[in-house]
C-alpha cells in the first residue's frame, strides 16, 4: 500500500511512552461533561519524532497536559493508561509524577512569551529545574561528572552550557526576559525543557507567534538536539508543512479522538481518513502549483454537544447513514497505519 | 514613552521614579518628617516634658523670639511639641501600615492563589470586616483596652488591611493564571516556592504602593482617635495637640499657633505619603501613564541641532509633523 511506512527504526527502537485509551472530560458544576479527549492511543519509541496535528480546540494540548498529569483542576482522567518506561505515569502518587515531570518527561510550553516570569531572569528559571531536581545532569558529549545542586550558583555553569546548547551566549544568562527577542525566549524554554536530560520531550505549538524565518531555526534546533541526544519529541502543531519536514510519525486528531495515525510519508502520500485528506487539500503544495486550495466547510464540534456518530460526519463529504449513528473505532489498516473511518472497514 | 523601565533593580526603579516631579517631592516631603522625627532632640529648642513654672503671661503667648510657634494652655513651646509629636504620628503610621499589609497581603495571596473554600471564607471575612464601620469599631477597642501607643496601632493595624486584601487577591489570580506558574508547576515546584518565587515578586510593587497609601491613612486614623482623646495621655502626637488645642480653649483664646502646626503636620506628611505612593505607582505600573500606542510627545522625533528637515519644496520646515 505504501512505499516506505515507517522509518526501519521505528519498529526496532525501544518503546518509550505507550498511552492506551486516554480519556479527559472536563466537569463543571451543573453541565454535563465535556470529552475533551477520547480514547487516544499511540506509542512513542526512542529517537522518534511525533507530529500530533490537528485544529485548534481539537484536543492536542489537552492530551499533553494529561501525560504529564497537569490538566487544570477541572480536567481529569477518566481512563486509559499511560506507560513510561514500563510504569503507569496514572499510578503514581504526585510525589513520583513530580520526579517524572522534567527529569523524564518534560514540556516546552505554548508561548514562550508567558511561560517566562517576566521579573526573573532567564538563567534564575532555568537554575529552577536543576535546583528542584537536585541534579546536575553530566554534561552532554563533555564526560564532566554528575554533579548535584544544592543552590542556584553551583547550577550556573550548566545553565550557560545548556543556554550555549540552544545557540543563546551563556553570558546572557542574568538577563531578563524582555531584554530577548521571541525567537531566543523560545530557544531558552527549550533550553528549560532539556535541563533535566529528558528523555521525551513535549514541544507544545513551540513556534506559534515566530516568523517563518526563525520558525525554521527552532525547528532545526528541535530536530538537530534530537539526534544529538537521542531525545524522543512530540510536536504539537497545526502546520503540515513542520510536519512533513522534521516528524517521524503523525497523529492527527479531530474532535478529541484520533483520526488517523501512521507514518509520516504514509499520511502525506496514502491518507485514509476523509478528515486527513482534506487538511492536506487545505495546503498548499509546491510541487502541484495548479492546484487550488480547498477548505473543510463548518467548524469543529462543540465538546459539549458532540454529534452521536463519527464525529467529523456533519463535515464529511463522503459521510453516509452509517457515519451519522455510530462512531467509528480506530482501524489497522497494514503495519504501521490506523484510521477511524467507517469507509476504511469497509474495504 | 522612552526605553521601557528596568524595574527590577534599585537603581533601575531609581531612573524611573527620578522623571516622576510629584513623586520625589512626595519623597522628599516625608524623608524631611522622617528626620524631623529622628533628630527632635538636636531640633527642638525646649524639652516639651520638662516642667515650666506658669504665669499669666507665658499661656497661650503668641509667636515670638523665645518660642517660634507660641506656647500652649500649660506654657509650653509648641514647636517642640510639634517636632517631639511627629515620632508618634510617624511611629504609628508605619508600624500600623506594616501590620496591616501583612495580614492583607497575606489574605490576598492566599485567597487568590487557594482558591474555592478557602478564598470563599477569607473573601467573606474580608467584607464582613469591610462593611464594619473602622472608627466606631476602633474606639470601642481602644476604649476597652489600654489607649497605649502599641494598642493603638494594634487597633489601626488589624482594622485596615481589607483594602489591600482585596488588591492583592485580585494580582494573585490574575498572576497565578499565567503560563510561568504551570512551567513551575511542571517542573516539580511546590505551591509554596511558587507562591514565594513567582507570584510574590509580581505582586510585590503593588504591595509597596499600597504600603506608602495605607501609612498616611494609618497616620489620618491615629490623629482621629487621639484627638477623641483616645491616645495614651503620657505620648505625644499631633492628633493629641489638636485635642488639647480643642479641649482647653485655644479656639476661645484665638491661639491659631497652637492649632495649625499639627494640622499642618499630618497633612504634609499624608500628602507626602500619597505623592510617593502616586510616583512609585507610575514607575511599577507604566501603563498608567499612557497607552503603549499613544502618539505621546515622547514618540515624535525630536530635531538634531543644527540639521533641518527639508519639507516637500525643499524648504526648511520648523516642525515634524507625524
Amino acid at each position: 500500500m505504501t512505499d516506505q511506512p515507517i522509518p526501519p527504526d521505528m519498529t526496532t527502537a525501544p518503546v518509550l511512552l505507550d498511552v492506551r485509551g486516554v480519556t479527559v472530560e472536563f466537569v463543571s458544576k451543573g453541565q454535563p461533561p465535556a470529552r475533551a479527549v477520547e480514547c487516544v492511543s499511540f506509542r512513542l519509541r526512542k529517537g522518534e519524532m511525533l507530529g500530533l496535528v490537528g485544529e485548534s480546540g481539537c484536543g492536542k494540548t489537552t492530551l499533553m497536559l494529561a501525560l504529564l498529569r497537569l490538566l487544570p483542576e477541572a480536567g481529569r482522567i477518566v481512563c486509559g493508561q499511560i506507560d513510561f518506561l514500563g510504569r503507569d505515569l496514572l499510578a503514581l502518587s504526585e510525589q513520583q509524577m513530580a520526579e517524572v515531570r522534567w527529569t523524564g518527561i518534560s514540556i516546552v510550553f505554548q508561548g514562550a512569551m508567558n511561560a517566562l516570569n517576566p521579573v526573573r531572569t532567564v538563567g534564575d528559571q532555568i537554575a529552577e529545574a536543576l535546583v528542584r531536581h537536585g541534579t546536575l545532569a553530566p554534561a552532554l558529549h563533555s564526560g564532566a561528572s554528575a554533579g548535584v545542586a544544592r543552590n542556584k550558583k553551583a547550577a550556573a555553569p550548566r545553565v550557560g552550557e545548556l543556554l550555549e546548547l540552544v545557540g543563546i551566549g551563556a553570558n546572557r544568562s542574568g538577563q531578563y526576559p524582555h531584554q530577548y527577542s521571541g525567537g531566543m525566549r523560545q530557544r531558552a524554554m527549550i533550553a528549560m525543557a532539556l535541563a533535566c536530560n529528558p528523555q521525551v520531550v513535549i514541544a507544545d505549538e513551540p513556534t506559534t507567534a515566530l516568523d517563518v524565518m526563525i520558525q525554521a531555526q527552532i525547528l532545526e534546533l528541535l530536530d538537530t538536539l534530537r539526534h544529538r541526544l537521542g531525545l524522543s519529541v512530540i510536536l504539537v502543531t497545526h502546520d503540515l508543512g513542520v510536519v512533513a519536514e522534521v516528524c517521524d510519525t503523525v497523529l492527527v486528531m479531530y474532535g478529541g479522538v484520533v483520526a488517523e495515525y501512521a507514518a509520516v510519508d504514509t499520511i502525506f502520500n496514502d491518507p485514509q481518513h476523509p478528515y486527513t485528506q482534506r487538511l492536506l487539500h487545505a495546503f498548499p503544495d509546491l510541487s502541484k502549483p495548479e492546484e487550488a486550495l480547498v477548505s473543510i466547510p463548518g467548524y469543529p464540534p462543540r465538546l459539549d454537544a458532540l454529534p452521536p456518530g463519527c464525529r467529523f460526519a456533519p463535515r464529511c463529504p463522503v459521510a453516509f447513514e452509517r457515519c451519522h449513528v455510530e462512531p467509528p473505532a480506530l482501524h489497522r489498516l497494514d503495519g504501521f497505519h490506523w484510521a477511524s473511518c467507517h469507509l476504511v472497514s469497509n474495504q | 514613552m522612552t526605553a521601557q523601565t528596568d524595574i527590577t533593580s534599585l537603581s533601575g526603579l531609581w531612573r524611573g521614579f527620578r522623571g516622576n516631579r510629584m513623586g520625589v517631592i512626595g519623597l522628599v516631603m516625608l524623608l524631611l518628617a522622617i528626620g524631623m522625627a529622628v533628630f527632635a532632640p538636636a531640633l527642638a529648642p525646649y524639652d516639651p516634658k520638662a516642667p515650666v513654672k506658669v504665669t499669666i503671661d507665658n499661656i497661650y503667648a503668641p509667636p515670638s523670639r523665645e518660642h517660634l510657634l507660641g506656647t500652649d494652655d500649660a506654657a509650653k513651646d509648641v514647636l517642640s511639641q510639634f517636632i517631639y509629636g511627629s515620632r508618634v504620628s510617624l511611629t504609628v503610621g508605619f508600624f500600623a501600615a506594616f501590620i496591616s499589609v501583612a495580614i492583607g497581603g497575606w489574605i490576598g495571596v492566599t485567597a487568590g492563589f487557594w482558591g474555592g473554600k478557602v478564598e470563599t471564607g477569607l473573601m467573606r471575612f474580608t467584607d464582613v470586616m469591610l462593611v464594619i464601620p473602622d472608627l466606631p469599631l476602633a474606639v470601642v477597642i481602644v476604649a476597652l483596652t489600654q489607649p497605649s501607643l502599641w494598642n493603638i496601632i494594634f487597633v489601626i493595624g488589624i482594622l485596615g488591611w481589607t483594602g489591600t486584601a482585596r488588591l492583592v487577591r485580585s494580582q494573585t489570580l490574575s498572576v497565578k493564571e499565567r503560563k510561568f506558574v504551570l512551567r513551575a508547576r511542571a517542573i516539580g515546584a511546590g505551591n509554596g516556592y511558587i507562591v514565594r518565587r513567582h507570584i510574590l515578586p509580581l505582586v510585590l510593587p503593588l504591595l509597596v504602593v499600597n504600603t506608602v497609601l495605607v501609612i498616611s491613612l494609618a497616620i489620618l486614623n491615629e490623629s482621629t482617635l487621639s484627638f477623641l482623646g483616645l491616645s495614651d495621655p503620657t505620648t505625644l502626637s499631633w492628633g493629641q495637640m489638636l485635642n488639647y488645642a480643642f479641649t482647653r480653649g485655644a479656639m476661645s483664646a484665638g491661639a491659631w499657633w497652637v492649632l495649625a502646626p499639627p494640622g499642618f503636620g499630618i497633612v504634609w506628611v499624608v500628602l507626602g505619603c500619597t505623592l510617593l505612593g502616586q510616583g512609585l505607582e507610575r514607575v511599577l505600573n507604566p501603563r498608567l501613564e499612557t497607552h503603549h500606542l499613544a502618539v505621546g510627545r515622547q514618540m515624535v522625533v525630536s530635531r538634531v541641532k543644527g540639521s533641518e528637515v527639508r519639507g516637500s519644496e525643499g524648504q526648511p520646515t520648523d516642525t515634524l509633523t507625524l
